[in-house]
């Protein structure tokens, strides 16, 4: 009776840093060499005051 | 088709590098730059979902069963949370239903790692809410570190979760105390049962038999008595019930579990043989029965394991059990071995010196005689090579570029009867060599040089290597009836040189 749910979304940020707030929603990315051609991974985190926190399930 | 975008997102991150040259410091040391998430709107488009609506909202009994529960771990914040749903974390997922109601799956606690933390307990006053009952859609609980502050035992209601939908429980290294409950037996469609790293007693409850559907059991790392259950599971592929004190035989229902990829039975107190049915498993990747009181032999059958990577057995007593030579013919997967400490007698096989996939290979600490096979020169991906411990005789057969590559890795003490080939140049400062004696002066001491040089010579007709080396009158049986008498002749000559060796 539960739907499939398919694809993804960007994650929602509002109630992710536990107690802390406001928790919004950052891109972060890894270090990686400037003279590669390709641009560096990038991910989704939460911050809240300095702090990172992991993005919900989408 | 992004393709514009990514280069002016790369030159972005170039300069952000450069003005930023401490990193903020959020996040772990591998994160260099952070970016608010406004300008990202250009690069994705946050496109509705197939199967998700806005407008569906949670069940909200579950909501307030999720509440219950988050606030018995220590997280009261999530009753501030108008839709826990809608307003998620890293630890909960939701599935909507056709009338646009979501109902919780999944939750989690515990910080795994900074970068990927679920809810963390407070584990001093943390317990498991029986609200759990009220979430009739939930596949998967986790709970890692959880309780440690305050030991409880692991609570017999979650045996009444969906016995139709519960697919995975995780309770790992939460300090849990006492008996498995048997009531999780009732968790009919369980897939994950890893209750790795706790403090329970007493011997695994007979009701998990009926889990048919498992395809991992973890209860390694407690204090688990009495024998392992005869499991049946045609699906279950890990199987780790190492670090207990389990009793009583491999079971040789375990053949049966035909899925099986691992096997780690390590670190219990389980006696008797090795049974043959476990080389019915084909797909086996490792088999660790290790630091057990296992008895020999070691079944042929398992020289059938084609997929076998690991196979380590250290630490039974199977004393003067022998390796039959052929038994690593068929095992041409595998890339550890570690036979070390069982009292192996007997020979070397020659076959493990075909294993090209070889990685670590430990026979230290058994009773081995006569000489390192020639073949093990073959073994050119080795790292780790220990033949220490031993009763072995004549040169060292390697390569000086494999026991330089080799380095401490290469162990070859404890062998008196082991020594170098000085025509050998290079050799100078190979760790491995350190207190072994060269060939020549052992030669000029003793009579193996006769031994292991008539051996050699025998060896090209008849591959009796063995049979002549180890003097303490091994078994002539696996000779060619030609080269038996001719064997027979030099161990009269070997004996009466011995006599003069003594009289002088």
């Amino acid at each position: 009776e539960v739907v499939r749910a398919t694809g993804s979304s960007l994650p929602d940020c509002s109630h992710a840093c536990g107690a802390c707030s406001p928790c919004s929603r950052v891109m972060v990315s890894f270090k990686c060499s400037a003279s590669e051609p390709l641009p560096c991974p990038m991910v989704y985190r939460c911050m809240c005051r300095g702090k990172c926190y992991p993005v919900p399930s989408s | 088709m992004a393709s514009p975008v990514l280069p002016a997102w790369s030159s972005i991150i170039i300069v952000l590098v450069a003005l930023a040259a401490v990193p903020p410091p959020c996040c772990r040391a591998e994160f260099t730059v952070v970016v608010p998430d406004t300008s990202s709107a250009a690069a994705l488009v946050h496109a509705p979902q197939t199967g998700f609506s806005d407008r569906a909202r949670t069940d909200p009994a579950e909501q307030r069963a999720v509440q219950e529960v988050m606030a018995a771990t220590g997280n009261g914040w999530a009753w501030g949370i108008p839709d826990v749903c809608r307003g998620r974390w890293h630890g909960i997922e939701c599935v909507p239903d056709r009338h646009d109601v979501y109902h919780v799956v999944s939750l989690a606690f515990g910080a795994l790692s900074d970068d990927t933390a679920f809810p963390a307990c407070d584990a001093a006053t943390a317990t498991l809410s029986p609200a759990v009952l009220a979430l009739p859609h939930l596949r998967s609980l986790f709970f890692y570190r959880c309780f440690t502050g305050n030991p409880q035992p692991i609570a017999a209601l979650l045996g009444r979760l969906g016995p139709a939908s519960f697919r995975s429980l995780v309770l790992r290294q939460n300090g849990h105390v006492g008996p498995i409950p048997a009531e999780l037996g009732n968790l009919r469609a369980l897939r994950v049962l890893d209750l790795h790293g706790n403090q329970l007693t007493a011997a695994v409850p007979a009701t998990l038999q009926s889990l048919t559907h498992l395809r991992m059991l973890d209860l390694s790392y407690n204090r688990l008595d009495g024998p392992v259950p005869r499991f049946e599971f045609q699906r279950l592929s890990i199987l780790d019930l190492s670090h207990n004190a389990l009793q009583g035989g491999v079971p040789w229902s375990l053949g049966q579990c035909r899925a099986l990829l691992k096997i780690d039975l390590s670190q219990n107190r389980l006696t008797g043989t090795i049974p043959d049915a476990l080389g019915e498993l084909s797909e086996l990747m490792l088999l660790d029965l290790s630091h057990n009181a296992l008895s020999g032999p070691i079944p042929a059958a398992l020289s059938r394991l084609a997929s076998l990577q690991s196979l380590i057995l250290s630490d039974n007593r199977m004393q003067f059990s022998t390796v039959p030579d052929g038994f690593f013919a068929g095992l041409k997967a595998l890339t550890t071995l570690v036979l070390s400490g069982m009292g192996l007698a007997g020979t070397i096989p020659e076959s493990i010196g075909e294993l090209g996939e070889l990685r670590v290979l430990r026979l230290d600490n058994n009773q081995f005689t006569g000489v390192i096979p020639a073949s093990f020169r073959r073994l050119e991906r080795a790292s780790e090579l220990r033949v220490d411990g031993n009763r072995l005789v004549g040169p060292i057969p390697f390569g000086k570029e494999m026991m330089w590559r080799l380095g401490k890795k290469l162990r070859v003490g404890g062998n008196e009867g082991l020594c170098y080939d000085t025509k050998q140049e290079g050799l100078e400062g190979v760790v491995a060599l350190a207190g072994v004696a060269d060939c020549d002066s052992v030669r000029s001491r003793t009579t193996q040089h006769l031994v292991w040089s008539n051996a050699t010579v025998v060896s090209r007709r008849g591959g009796v290597v063995a049979t002549v080396t180890s003097s303490a009158a091994g078994p002539v049986s696996r000779n060619a009836g030609g080269t038996r008498v001719e064997t027979a002749w030099l161990l009269v000559f070997v004996c009466l040189h011995l006599a003069w060796f003594v009289a002088l």
